[in-house]
């Protein structure tokens, strides 16, 4: 079977950024983009694994594959399924996703990138934020007294998932730190390119997807989010703003552009409730990122996991 | 503790196949029995535990700590939910999203040696009742639609997978080796006294003397239930939270909950009309039945259910 890398997030590590610019610029790479995987992504993430099909699906996989070359797929739905907590608080669904991508694709060759659990914790509501959300960044991660978490705290426990992920692919993997892409970026692609076994492009990658709002912005962008209807607020009083996207018509929060336009950085503060947030979800698993170090030695305790 | 051989009944569903009355009548008359359902104080948690989380991040011992003390070593503890063979609307928001292998593999690991219960229902009128759930609970779209038969451009909010009951089937057996009984609901519509005779007996207590009444049933004909669809766009729920009236407050299992008032004209509407052959409800049902008549097959074949004598295939 053809050689097939899969890169699987973690969401909010530069995914855009290697997506869009990166893998498209490796000579010798067949990069299955977006619209070429067809249902593939879908599938490996919702079915469960007792009815998923994995040789139906590397079937269909199969006729954009190159034995020439290595193949690479790339998404971060792959590590799980963002907001699938938001029907059923904290529902979690990463070893079902694994499974099957196992299933279908046995022998892969797995990518991931995690990044410092404060600095993710603080990215991912942002990105709650930006598509709609309304609930508060404790809300959102269930802390304190009995809330219910729309994304599980137990995404942040990096060890027992990189494990899981070292097992199935039997240690075929490549386990990289987003801290190292923003301090050491040509070390960090230099890496990623090895292992996918390409030369390094010569590539200037510019930032994308980024948002800028301050800890004051984006309280009041909550605030305005109330009255846009979007996936994450049906309640909202305001239709929203029509898009095309993958060929499909999505009717966003007006409040998206302005996260993607605002041309001022605002500073987050350590006394600011985003900071404080990250802070905590990362005392939490401090001990988690240190045995993860131990095991995998990806130099973790240079960009203080721990 | 409470793992030791035979102490743990789990029944597991599936959905509407007289879970409720199960659970409020039949289990509670049965004698030396320990019943945990969401209705016994932490169990909720348990049942939200098992249900949603990771198997990779799923402990044990927390899971049998929340068990721990209201089990009891002396009896058999049966432990009832519907929801342990998947969450009814986990594809609301990531369509098709499924989860029932995380729930079998987490209730292995924390109950090895229990044995299980599994009701089947008909698929036609299993997807007829899922439905009827659906809009009663304040769902606003069409029947095609929740289950995905509309264009491949719309998946579903309840994927279809679930009507394939073999890998189910095989699965459940995989994960409680001590003991899996399957049953029927048109056993429990067309004989009630050996079904329930049947569940005694795999628990190990007498049948009870009980008469049933019956529960949750909704009797809304193909057009009362379209025109409750099109009242639940008004009224704000968990399936429309986009909905203007915030609905009326109840207490549900010592929760505040508003609920649409449909719920309540599905709960008291007093004619009953069965589905036409022409009716929408009775078309999707059909459609689907057709489509895994051969699974049924298969599973008659490799379980001897007598599925055949109930129109299963």
């Amino acid at each position: 079977m053809a050689d097939v890398i899969v890169h699987i997030g973690l969401h909010k590590t530069a995914t855009t950024v290697l997506q869009k610019q990166f893998f498209p610029a490796c000579p010798g790479l067949n990069y299955i983009a977006r619209p070429t995987l067809g249902d593939f992504v879908h599938s490996v993430t919702t079915t469960d694994p007792i009815y998923f099909d994995g040789i139906s699906e590397r079937n269909s996989l199969q006729a954009v594959l190159r034995d020439d070359r290595p193949n690479l797929v790339s998404r971060e739905a792959l590590s799980g399924i963002l907001h699938s907590g938001f029907t059923h608080h904290g529902l979690d669904h990463r070893s079902p996703i694994l499974a099957n991508l196992k299933a279908a694709i046995p022998n892969a060759r797995i990518v991931l990138v995690i990044r410092r659990q404060d600095g993710l914790a603080r990215s991912l509501y942002r990105q709650y934020l930006k598509v709609g959300g309304t609930d508060r960044i404790e809300k959102f991660y269930g802390l304190g007294g009995n809330v219910k978490p729309v994304v599980s705290l137990n995404v942040f426990r990096y060890g027992p998932y990189v494990d899981e992920v070292a097992t199935l692919f039997e240690g075929r993997f490549l386990l990289l730190a987003m801290e190292e892409f923003i301090e050491h970026r040509e070390r960090f692609l230099s890496k990623l390119a090895e292992f996918i076994g390409v030369e390094l492009p010569r590539v200037e990658l510019r930032h994308m997807n980024r948002t800028t709002f301050g800890p004051l912005a984006l309280e009041a962008s909550r605030y305005c989010n109330y009255l846009f209807r979007s996936r994450l607020n049906p309640r909202g009083v305001i239709p929203g703003v029509p898009v095309m996207k993958r060929g499909r018509v999505k009717w966003v929060s007006p409040m998206q552009f302005l996260h993607r336009s605002w041309p001022w950085k605002g500073r987050l503060r350590a006394a600011d409730r985003l900071f404080r947030v990250g802070e905590s979800i990362l005392d939490q698993v401090k001990d988690d990122n240190r045995s993860l170090d131990a095991r995998y030695r990806i130099g973790l305790e240079a960009y203080d996991y721990y | 503790m409470m793992s030791e051989s035979g102490s743990i009944i789990l029944h597991l569903g599936l959905h509407k196949t007289a879970t409720g009355t199960l659970q409020r009548q039949f289990f509670p008359a049965c004698d030396g029995i320990n019943l945990l359902t969401s209705r016994v104080p932490g169990m909720r948690r348990f049942i939200a535990y098992v249900t949603r989380t990771d198997p990779l991040y799923f402990d044990r011992a927390h899971a049998h700590s929340m068990v721990g003390a209201v089990a009891d070593p002396r009896k058999p503890n049966v432990i009832s939910n519907e929801s342990f063979s998947g969450p009814p609307y986990a594809g609301v928001i990531e369509g098709g999203l499924d989860h029932r292998t995380p729930v079998l593999q987490n209730l292995r690991a924390v109950f090895p040696h229990a044995r299980a219960i599994l009701v089947l229902r008909r698929q036609d009128t299993w997807a007829r009742s899922l439905y009827r759930q659906y809009l009663k609970s304040g769902g606003t779209r069409t029947m095609r639609r929740f289950f995905g038969l509309c264009d491949a451009a719309n998946p579903p909010l309840f994927s279809m997978d679930r009507f394939l009951y073999s890998p189910y089937v095989q699965a459940v057996h995989g994960a409680f080796p001590a003991g899996v009984l399957i049953l029927t609901f048109e056993e429990f519509a067309a004989d009630q006294q050996r079904f329930l005779g049947s569940i005694a007996e795999f628990i190990g207590c007498p049948l009870p003397r009980i008469t049933l009444r019956k529960e949750n049933v909704t009797s809304l004909g193909p057009l009362g239930m379209e025109v409750t669809r099109y009242l639940n766009h008004l009224f704000r729920s968990l399936l429309n939270p986009g909905g203007l009236i915030p609905g009326y407050p109840i207490t549900r299992a010592g929760q505040r909950r508003r609920v649409s008032p449909v719920q309540v004209l599905h709960d008291r509407w007093p004619w009953r009309r069965p589905p036409r052959p022409w009716s929408e409800p009775h078309q999707v049902g059909q459609e689907i039945l057709q489509r895994v008549l051969d699974d049924n097959r298969r599973l008659d074949e490799r379980f001897g259910l007598d599925l055949a004598r109930y129109g299963y295939y």
